[in-house]
């Protein structure tokens, strides 16, 4: 009982003693820290470098950043295994080509969802009765399949032009745009 | 129970510290609006090697990776079993062992590249830490450490993970392996996937034709790859933008861009937009210091160029800033500056401006990109005839030169002209001068060139001339200075109107004929043209005189012999030297010849003596002012038509100048 008590007498001032040299080190700690952030900010009176400098933040992670790993994780975590091309199941894969850009006399696009060499894209342009197509090879981008550029000769008028994309594990028709 | 409160004390303390740390973090937080889809980066930026050394890399790994888990122990929600279980376990479930490491400790055996024109110049073999490997591609294949850094996080959070998993180096920067093909032994591991990802920047560069997205193109860049989200066409600015877009091909969506530090909307895509946002945070501006302006007018406080040489005129220059900074009147304060070459000496100076070769500050404290900035100064209009062209740009002083837009201030100058003409010269005391005497002179000069003058601005004064600035003998302390006579009275006069000139002498006291040439000057822009004014001074002591009238008291000059008459002459004092009756007095004598003696004088003690008919009637006669004189003749006995000539004398110091003065008396 006596014992407990000392205890406690000592631990009181240590208490306060802690509290204060806490207070004091996150006070300063955070005014640290100001110092820092706004000689980073552009246009502030405390600038001491030409705006633009670059910097290399030391700092440690943020909670976005902790964040990120966190979905990422459970992305790669919950992430089912997708259904192979090389399955035997017969059928295409569906993709939509896009295209980028597109002119009288150039068609670029590229397909998302699958990576892969040697597929074909075919541009179509079409202006009432009339068809005109053209062809590029695939080849692999990173992380989809790029189409070489397209060239084609269309003439006078409005052309609506379509890429499709053929290769044997994938096929599929872009959205039509519109060539003045 | 003190355990207890010591321990939630201490919670509450580091949670202050961990709140009063992020204040500040998110105050400086970078905001959606700012992401310019065009360019994301700039080249100088992206393709920058120098921008980390491998300590740098290492040190910055180290921080965002305080402690690795390696061992799994941390534990974690399970979302599919449900439960909290170590991430030890977590993994484990998912077919992946511990211990996990860490980029910060990564190292690896890197493989053996060969150099490829225009990509990257190959690697060895060796055995390196990742900081080494991401420092050694950035050096072979030219693209920033910093980038890599980033592309490693934005494709697998990698930089930030305490558990990374192996699947995570497998394709650390996205490079993927084909879907239809065993995976080429080139993408595996994190180095390849390292160089790999250099490389195909720099084939993106080097081959940009065969891409959808090329520099200083428009192309169409969806929101994501659901194509129905829908894009918009953008103007890619530059390589490394174009290079972002052919490796993620999707642009952040006005929802992924107002919550730049969370998620959109289905239709978002956030590679580009992460990237972006994480380079910000990390290494700082995308973009290089992008000070740049446009032309967007001028004015003349004579309201056009066209202006007059040797006069001062305030220009304005607006500015709009065109660039991607804030322009600043204090920090690299925007100046515009002499230039072409650099930081000439202008001949337009004015000691008004901030140096002579920065005519002015900025004239707002901050002008926005998109916004127009103003620079307001005084110009020295140079005396030549003809158009004035020079050069100028701006300068964000301690920053950078902007690049040049070709502005340059374009005069058309009409040379001044200083003429004038004497309108009237007169003095107060007449131009004969006795020596040592003052009087005003006053000169009314008309302005016949096409400035105007003023008695304050480079103020016109009148000055001694032939030589130039010579001492004058006239000098009076009242004037401006010893070759100074006067300044101009009026405040201004503008062409064709008077001006004048009035100030005191002193008649030097060397008698003599003086020739007093003087001109008018600009002080400190020109001498007139020389009209050849002077003014011409007699000094000395000038005795004249003229008469005024002769009376007789009779009222005729008609006399009866033997008759007495009084006769009164009333004379000019037309010299310089006053008359009095005292001191050597003035009196009327006779004259033709002198101390001739005259039948008229009465010889009753009337007459001053034989030869001086009167004394000055006035005690005082002053040049200018009238005397009389005063004497009774009497007719002599011989009748005729008698003709008596007198003159005026100054007992004791001369006789005055004969001005033919006669009493024609008729006697009968």
């Amino acid at each position: 009982m006596v014992k407990k008590s000392r205890k406690k007498r000592i631990s009181r001032p240590l208490l306060i003693i802690a509290a204060v040299v806490l207070l004091v080190l996150s006070t300063s700690i955070w005014y640290g820290y100001r110092i820092i952030q706004s000689r980073d900010s552009v246009g502030g009176e405390t600038v001491t470098n030409p705006p633009g400098t670059e910097k290399i933040d030391l700092s440690p992670p943020t909670l976005e950043d902790k964040k990120a790993v966190d979905q990422h994780k459970e992305e790669l975590g919950n992430q089912k295994p997708e259904p192979s091309d090389s399955d035997n199941t017969g059928e295409k894969k569906q993709i939509t080509p896009i295209i980028t850009s597109a002119s009288k006399t150039e068609v670029r696009a590229y397909v998302s969802g699958i990576i892969e060499e040697g597929g074909t894209c075919t541009a179509t342009a079409t202006q009432g009765s009339q068809t005109i197509s053209a062809t590029g090879s695939g080849f692999d981008n990173v992380s989809y399949t790029q189409c070489a550029p397209i060239s084609i000769n269309l003439g006078s008028g409005t052309w609506s032009i379509v890429v499709s994309y053929s290769s044997p594990a994938a096929e599929g028709k872009s959205q039509a745009k519109v060539v003045d | 129970m003190i355990k207890l409160r010591l321990r939630s004390f201490l919670f509450v303390i580091v949670l202050g510290l961990v709140i009063t740390l992020f204040i500040p973090i998110s105050a400086n937080a970078l905001s959606g609006s700012e992401f310019q889809a065009g360019r994301i980066m700039d080249d100088g930026v992206f393709f920058n090697s120098g921008s980390m050394n491998v300590q740098q890399i290492q040190e910055f790994l180290n921080a965002k990776v305080p402690s690795c888990d390696t061992n799994g122990q941390i534990s974690i929600y399970d979302s599919t079993y449900g439960d909290t279980v170590t991430r030890k376990i977590y993994s484990e479930r998912r077919g992946i062992s511990t211990p996990f490491t860490c980029l910060k400790d990564l190292r690896q055996d890197t493989v053996a590249k060969s150099a490829e024109t225009n990509l990257c110049n190959g690697y060895s073999v060796a055995n390196q830490s990742a900081a080494e490997i991401i420092y050694g591609v950035s050096q072979s294949c030219g693209v920033s450490s910093k980038v890599l850094v980033v592309l490693l996080q934005k494709e697998q959070s990698l930089v930030t993970d305490d558990w990374p998993w192996p699947i995570q180096y497998r394709s650390a920067t996205g490079y993927g392996c084909p879907d239809t093909a065993p995976c080429d032994a080139q993408y595996y591991g994190f180095f390849n996937q390292v160089y790999s990802a250099a490389r195909q920047f720099k084939r993106y560069a080097r081959d940009s034709n065969l891409f959808n997205f090329r520099a200083n193109t428009t192309s169409y860049v969806q929101y994501s790859p659901n194509a129905s989200c829908g894009g918009s066409n953008i103007y890619i600015q530059n390589q490394a933008t174009a290079g972002l877009y052919n490796y993620t091909p999707y642009q952040p969506n006005s929802a992924a861009l107002n919550n730049l530090y969370g998620t959109g909307d289905g239709c978002s895509a956030y590679g580009n937009r992460n990237f972006w946002r994480l380079y910000n945070d990390w290494f700082g501006a995308t973009k290089g210091v992008d000070y740049s302006w446009q032309y967007a007018g001028i004015s003349f406080s004579t309201g056009s160029s066209h202006v007059i040489g040797n006069t001062q005129v305030t220009v304005t220059v607006t500015a709009k800033n065109t660039g991607n900074q804030a322009w600043s009147s204090t920090n690299f304060p925007v100046r515009l500056a002499t230039f072409a070459p650099t930081n000439h000496s202008s001949a337009l100076y004015n000691s008004s401006w901030v140096s002579d070769t920065r005519l002015a500050t900025v004239g707002q404290s901050v002008v926005l990109p998109g916004e127009n900035g103003t620079f307001t100064f005084t110009i020295n209009v140079p005396n030549r005839e003809g158009p004035y062209t020079e050069r100028f740009n701006l300068v964000a002083e301690g920053a950078k030169w902007m690049p040049d837009p070709d502005f340059s201030i374009n005069l058309t100058i009409t040379k001044s002209t200083y003429k004038w003409q004497m309108v009237s010269q007169s003095s107060s005391q007449g131009f004969a001068l006795s020596p040592g005497s003052g009087s005003q002179f006053t000169l009314v000069a008309k302005n016949m060139g096409n400035t105007t003058w003023s008695n304050s601005i480079n103020p016109v004064r009148l000055a001694t001339f032939i030589p130039t600035n010579r001492n004058s003998a006239f000098y009076h302390s009242s004037w401006v200075s010893s070759n100074r006579p006067a300044v101009l009275q009026e405040p201004s006069v503008g062409p064709g109107q008077n001006g004048t000139f009035v100030f005191n002498v002193t008649a030097p006291s060397t008698p003599g004929f003086y020739v007093e040439r003087f001109n008018l000057v600009s002080e400190g822009l020109s001498w007139f043209e020389d009209p050849w004014f002077e003014f011409d001074i007699n000094v000395g002591n000038f005795y004249t005189w003229r008469m005024d009238s002769q009376t007789s008291s009779t009222g005729t000059f008609t006399l009866a012999r033997n008759s007495t008459s009084t006769f009164t002459l009333t004379a000019t004092n037309t010299g310089n030297v006053t008359w009095n009756n005292s001191s050597n007095p003035v009196r009327l004598a006779t004259w033709a010849p002198s101390y001739r003696t005259s039948i008229f004088n009465p010889n009753d003690a009337s007459w001053v003596s034989q030869f001086r008919a009167a004394t000055l009637t006035q005690a005082s006669v002053s040049p200018g002012s009238n005397g009389t004189f005063v004497f009774t003749v009497k007719a002599p006995s011989a009748p005729g038509f008698y003709v008596e000539r007198f003159n005026l004398v100054m007992e004791g110091v001369s006789w005055l100048q004969d001005p033919w003065m006669e009493f024609d008396i008729t006697v009968n």
